[in-house]
Order: C-alpha cells, then sequence, then structure tokens
C-alpha cells in the first residue's frame, strides 16, 4: 500500500473506533505518536520486539529532544497503522484476561476458611466523584459468544494488516 | 478478503461491545483489581499469614465492592471492601486498598492506585476523616495499563508522586507494557518498578517479591522471630 492508502485506511479505522466508543484507545495510541518511537541515548536502536511491533517498521527521520535524555524515531505511516491494530489487539485479549484474572484470584478460598473466597466484585461510584463507565460485566465477557467475536475481530485485524504490508 | 470487507467486518465485531471496555478508567479498574489481587495472593502465600475482606465498618464480607473513580479511605459509604492481612503473632494488622488518596509531604493528596498500610492508621484516618500520611504506608503501587508502549512522561509523573510521597516505605511503578526508555528512567534513579505484568508473565514473581519485601519490612521491625 503506498502512503495515501495507509492513511486513509488509518483513517477509516479510527472512525470505527470512534464509533464504538473507543476513544480511549486512539487517545493512548496518539500519546504514543506524538512521543515516537523511545530510543535510550547511547545504545543501539531499541528492539522492537519490546514494543509489540514488528521488525520492518519503518523509520523516518532521527530527532533529538533538548529537554529528554531519550531519544525517539517517529513513527512511518504504515508504523502509525500497525501501532492502532496492535492497539485494538492488546485491548481484545489482554483486558478480559486480566478481567478474569482478578477475580477468579479473589474467588479462590480455602476449606477450613483461612482464605476466604469473595462471592461478588462489583465497581461503584464513591461520594463526591464523576459518574464513571464501570467495567463490563466479567459472565458477559466471558460467555462463549464473546469469546467467539474475539477471535472474530483478532482475525480481521491480522488480516488487515497483512493487506497493509502489502 | 480486501481492507474493505475487512473494515466492514470489524465495524461490525465493534458494533458488538467484542471490547467491552469503554473508557480508559473501565480498564484501569481491572489492572488494578489484578495488581490487588496479586497482594492479596503474596499475602495468603505466606504460611503464618490470614487475609480476609471487610468494608469500611470493618465487618468481613465475601461481596466485594471496589470504585470506580479514585476516592478516600474514610468514604462515608462503607460499602467499600479491603483486604485485612495478618502476617503473624506480634506483627500489627494491615489493610489493602484499591483507589484512595494519600497526604503527601506537601499535605497535597495523591491518588494510590493500590496502597497497604496498618489498620491503627486506617481506623485513625476512619475516625478523624482524613487521608492516610505517605509516611505511615507501607506500599503505593502506581498501575499503568496500557494499549502501547509507556511513554516516558508516566515514568517522570512517578518519579515526581514518589518525590512528594517522601517517606513512604515502599513505591512501586507497575504496568502491563515495556518500554526501554522507561526502565531506564526508573533505573537510573532507583525506583522500583515491574513492567510487562500480565497474566502468567514471567514478570509475576517479581512483583511479588516487591510485595513481599514491603511486608518482610514491617515484619521485621516488630517480630524479626517470624521469617516472613
Amino acid at each position: 500500500m503506498n502512503v495515501e492508502e495507509l492513511t486513509s485506511l488509518e483513517t477509516e479505522l479510527r472512525g470505527l473506533l470512534t464509533e464504538a466508543w473507543l476513544q480511549w484507545i486512539l487517545t493512548q495510541v496518539d500519546a504514543a505518536v506524538s512521543e515516537g518511537i523511545p530510543e535510550p541515548e547511547g545504545t543501539d536502536p531499541p528492539d522492537q520486539a519490546l514494543f509489540g511491533l514488528p521488525d520492518h517498521f519503518g523509520r523516518a527521520r532521527r530527532t533529538v529532544s533538548k529537554k529528554a535524555t531519550v531519544r525517539s524515531v517517529p513513527y512511518t505511516p504504515q508504523g502509525r497503522l500497525e501501532l492502532l491494530i496492535s492497539a485494538i489487539e492488546n485491548a481484545t485479549v489482554e483486558l478480559p484476561e486480566i478481567h478474569e484474572t482478578f477475580f477468579k484470584s479473589l474467588a479462590q478460598g480455602s476449606d477450613d476458611d483461612t482464605r476466604p473466597a469473595a462471592q461478588s466484585i462489583v465497581f461503584l461510584p464513591d461520594e463526591d466523584t464523576r459518574p464513571l463507565p464501570a467495567p463490563p460485566d466479567l459472565e458477559s465477557v466471558m460467555s462463549s459468544s464473546a469469546r467467539f467475536n474475539r477471535e472474530l475481530l483478532l482475525e480481521a485485524l491480522s488480516l488487515l494488516r497483512e493487506e497493509a504490508r502489502g | 478478503m480486501s481492507a474493505a470487507d475487512l473494515l466492514q467486518e470489524i465495524r461490525s465485531l465493534l458494533q458488538m461491545e467484542t471490547i467491552a471496555y469503554t473508557s480508559e478508567s473501565a480498564a484501569d479498574d481491572v489492572y488494578e483489581g489484578f495488581i490487588f489481587a496479586q497482594v492479596v495472593e503474596t499475602a495468603r502465600s505466606i504460611p503464618t499469614a490470614r487475609v480476609h475482606f471487610a468494608n469500611g465498618n470493618g465487618e468481613p464480607t465475601k461481596d466485594l465492592a471496589f470504585r470506580l473513580s479514585p476516592g478516600r479511605l474514610y468514604s462515608s459509604n462503607p460499602a467499600f471492601t479491603h483486604a485485612v492481612i495478618e502476617l503473624g503473632s506480634g506483627i500489627p494488622q494491615l489493610e489493602a486498598h484499591i483507589g484512595v488518596t494519600v497526604r503527601g509531604a506537601t499535605e497535597v493528596e495523591h491518588e494510590c492506585d493500590v496502597l497497604i498500610l496498618p489498620t491503627e492508621d486506617a481506623d485513625r484516618c476512619r475516625q478523624n476523616r482524613t487521608s492516610p500520611q505517605a509516611g505511615r504506608c507501607l506500599l503505593a503501587v502506581e498501575c499503568k495499563y496500557y494499549t502501547n508502549p509507556l511513554e516516558l512522561s508516566l515514568a517522570r509523573e512517578f518519579a515526581g508522586l514518589k518525590s512528594d510521597l517522601g517517606s513512604i516505605r515502599y513505591a512501586l511503578f507497575a504496568a502491563n507494557r515495556g518500554s526501554p526508555s522507561v526502565k531506564k528512567f526508573l533505573s537510573g534513579r532507583n525506583l522500583h518498578h515491574e513492567l510487562t505484568l500480565l497474566p502468567n508473565a514471567p514478570s509475576i514473581p517479581d512483583l511479588k517479591w516487591h510485595i513481599r519485601a514491603a511486608f518482610k519490612k514491617h515484619g521485621s521491625k516488630h517480630n524479626p522471630a517470624i521469617d516472613l
């Protein structure tokens, strides 16, 4: 894909996240893009595996911040699109796993009651605080249909990445 | 399948709430809960320790309630749950909380994602309706869930927080992702940190080592005979 096509694909994918009330992922992606790929001073270029990004990420002009002790490499259009795809994949895979581990860990008890188990876990607004969206119900997140949809989403994202790489 | 077809499929799946965490705070809530669960697991792994859950009135409970956004330990809503940790004989009882404020060296209040402090101090805070002094707390964990590489600014913010928490016995930066610049920044300033913390990750035992170190400091001060 050329730069124009990559940028168009990125714009469309961003639009889908906005439609699905997932702007928070875009906010995190934008922050990462504005920071660039950090590169500690005096070291070789960073191992891309640390970022969960593939090796072939294009590198553009290197910039050196006078304030920071860390250099950064700007993302290319290809890099930005892949960063966005990775962010969606990470949110799709990691959050249900984290959620389930959190609940299961606290729900583990013992026969002699020296480790009492949690029976239910809820999130509530506190006094004087702005109500915020609550995490979803774990049961619905771990339902077979939700798991199946996550697999489909990951597959589609993987194919989109391949498409972008041409 | 063309890119347009793939985008259409992704649209349909996202509209079905395939990613059901629709705010950063919802993602943070479950990540903070995950780190809190590691505190509870670490305490439970100590042979002499006992752990149970209690509400704001000190009553044991198995129905846990956590805050959707940072609050105060002395909240008038008694529903919010904390873990009560008894490490062993002669060692003052502890409490672990999620998302409560502490008072720093400048008396400015800061949010601590996960906080461990002595029950005696927590009781005093509930009676006097004040946030705990950072210097009285055992461990504060700053939790970060990010879908992308961590920004260096997060490490800088943690350094500032640690500076104002001053005499806190143990402060730890815990995140689900890694970043060479964040690691370099925190290591260079001797700030405790554990990165790439996800379920079953190899870094989980390292996180538990920090938590246990905080327990050991507390235990050895009050009853060195008990090996935590």
